[in-house]
């Protein structure tokens, strides 16, 4: 089952007035897969969401669920769709078990397999303890649980989960981060926030996106190996000047921190065994060469702040 | 199926809510309050009512004629929740990311409020039942005057909907609905008799609420009148319906 293509969406655009939200939007998702949507306020990860959960509509480009189109055939579209939006549309005025029984009545499930449903939707969520209570009474990592119980009780192909993990406690965080990476094992989830380790907690494959347009797709691996390229820190006795170390190949820009010790920011065909080599050869009394990973922020600045952004092939 | 579950929904919703109860316990004092005013006008002077058909016109179809009127002000407090709320707590996704189209949406809100307009209805039905007890009723008439308060109260409460419909603000959809209903009700009427020219003039008069609600109140079953009221109902769904399409396109 895995590789079948069950969220495709191609050249999306959405304006707001003279305002261009998203420009260009095309990315697809497969089964298995957890996608991580990133971006800074405002970058419109919660307007791609919104349209390709059928909320909003495109100003252009299309957008298919499970193979249907999510403005032509939205009845089957969205039955393979479970979303969350940013705020969690409850009814406060009803219990949880009786909010989820309305959830699970308009997504069409039969009403003799409801029951079942809803235990399911609540074991998996947490929410077996409070069933019977109102839901405006619960605390907001609770309710944000519903929110999720009501995106996955039709048992969805595809999840969407705008932000999940707001305003929750770091042990609620954890919860919630590992329910995502159980949901992945037999739905597509696509997860939109701008919290980076959640990402690199759950997720397989990464869209960076900003000012509406994607800046950056890469599996996690790939994120990973960009993570640890690039950087290194390096301490020499016999202190050569920073021009000297400019000439080296492979070398991009130098840095000095202190007396001896210099950040080399390096270009990919850097090899640290040639660095070696040269050091000795010039004798500059290498003592430490300590390779500095760049955190996923860092390279999140890097692309946000960037405004020549490179669009990246996918590599998964 | 999925109209039912929306509608049951939004029945339940509006048992919950503790407007719907004070809607209900003030409607029952003042019709009550009219009955007895009525019946003691009939019971001081008889003799007025000897030209009139009796009981059922005097009383009966005074207090449907009476209620339904009421219901300028009671739809658009039942209605202003319905979909203004659902936008301001963002509820609306939910419905909208579920596998339901906007047209079984609005038919489910309608309906639910229906029914518990019917609610409503129980208590001048018992009010004036109660007049059973002693003398006789006409039935045709009575049935009559239950239809047109039925008809315009329908009508009322789906043009309250499609006002909340309009906007997150539950004051404005009170008002807008308030407002779209008196105009329906009579200010076309108020306008039809300004204008000089007949055919505009004609046109105005007929869509008037209430000059199609005048004969069932006389016993009078239109096709024609009851044609208008479905015709009405009809348009407004619609229009809720492309209000709900294009709030996607905007917002």
């Amino acid at each position: 089952m895995t590789g079948e293509t069950l969220i495709q969406v191609d050249h999306l655009y959405r304006d707001y007035g003279n305002l261009h939200a998203l420009k260009d939007i095309n990315l697809t998702l497969n089964r298995g897969e957890v996608l991580g949507f990133l971006g800074p306020n405002g970058a419109g990860k919660s307007t791609t969401m919104q349209i390709i959960s059928g909320n909003l509509a495109p100003t252009s480009g299309q957008v298919r669920i499970n193979g249907f189109d999510i403005i032509d055939q939205p009845r089957q579209a969205k039955t393979a769709l479970g979303y969350l939006p940013e705020q969690p549309p409850l009814y406060k005025e009803l219990t949880v078990q009786e909010y989820l029984a309305y959830c699970a009545q308009l997504n069409r499930i039969a009403s003799n397999e409801i029951k079942t449903a809803i235990e399911r939707a609540c074991e998996r969520c947490g929410l077996v303890d409070v069933r019977k209570r109102l839901i405006a009474n619960l605390s907001k990592g609770y309710q944000q649980r519903v929110g999720i119980a009501q995106a996955i009780i039709h048992t969805p192909d595809v999840v969407i989960l705008d932000e999940p993990t707001v305003g929750l406690d770091p042990i609620q965080i954890i919860e919630i981060r590992e329910l995502i990476r159980e949901l992945g094992t037999d739905h597509s989830v696509i997860l939109s926030t701008h919290i980076l380790p959640e990402v690199q907690s759950t997720c397989d494959r990464v869209i960076i996106i900003n000012q509406g347009q994607i800046a950056l797709e890469d599996s996690l691996a790939g994120l990973d190996a960009r993570l640890h390229q690039g950087t290194f820190q390096v301490a020499l006795q016999n202190t050569p000047s920073c021009e000297e170390l400019e000439k080296l190949d492979g070398i991009h820009q130098v840095e000095q921190l202190d007396d001896t010790r210099f950040i080399l920011r390096c270009e990919d065909s850097f090899n640290p065994a040639d660095f070696t080599t040269q050091a000795v050869q010039h004798n500059w009394q290498l003592t430490e060469l300590v390779p500095q990973n760049r955190s996923l922020e860092q390279i999140f600045i890097d692309i946000t702040c960037n405004d020549n952004t490179t669009q990246t092939g996918a590599a998964a | 199926m999925m109209v039912l579950s929306i509608a049951l929904r939004e029945f339940r919703n509006m048992l919950n809510s503790l407007l719907a109860w004070i809607v209900l316990s003030g409607l029952s004092l003042i019709i009550f309050l009219i009955l007895v005013t009525l019946v003691k006008a009939y019971v001081e002077n008889p003799a007025s009512s000897l030209e009139s058909p009796g009981v059922t016109s005097t009383i009966v179809a005074t207090i449907f004629y009476f209620t339904a009127y009421l219901f300028i002000l009671i739809a658009p407090m039942l209605t202003m929740r319905s979909f203004s709320t659902e936008f301001r707590h963002r509820t609306s996704q939910l419905l909208f990311s579920a596998p339901v189209s906007m047209t079984e949406i609005v038919l489910g809100k309608c309906l639910g409020l229906y029914f518990f307009t019917l609610l409503i209805a129980v208590i001048p039905i018992v009010i004036t039942l109660s007049l059973a007890f002693g003398t006789d009723l006409d039935n045709g008439l009575y049935m009559s005057s239950l239809l047109g308060f039925i008809l315009v109260a329908f009508t009322f409460i789906t043009i309250g909907v499609f006002a909340s419909a309009l906007t997150d603000h539950i004051g404005i959809a009170a008002l807008g609905g308030l407002g779209l209903i008196l105009l329906l009700f009579w200010l076309v009427e108020l306008v039809a008799s300004l204008i000089k020219v007949e055919a505009i003039s004609n046109a105005l008069q007929y869509l008037s609420v209430s000059a199609h609600a005048t004969p069932f109140y006389n016993g009078q079953v239109n096709s024609s009148d009851i044609v208008f009221f479905v015709l009405t109902i009809a348009t407004f769904i619609v229009l809720t319906i492309r209000r709900l399409d294009s709030y996607r396109l905007q917002h």
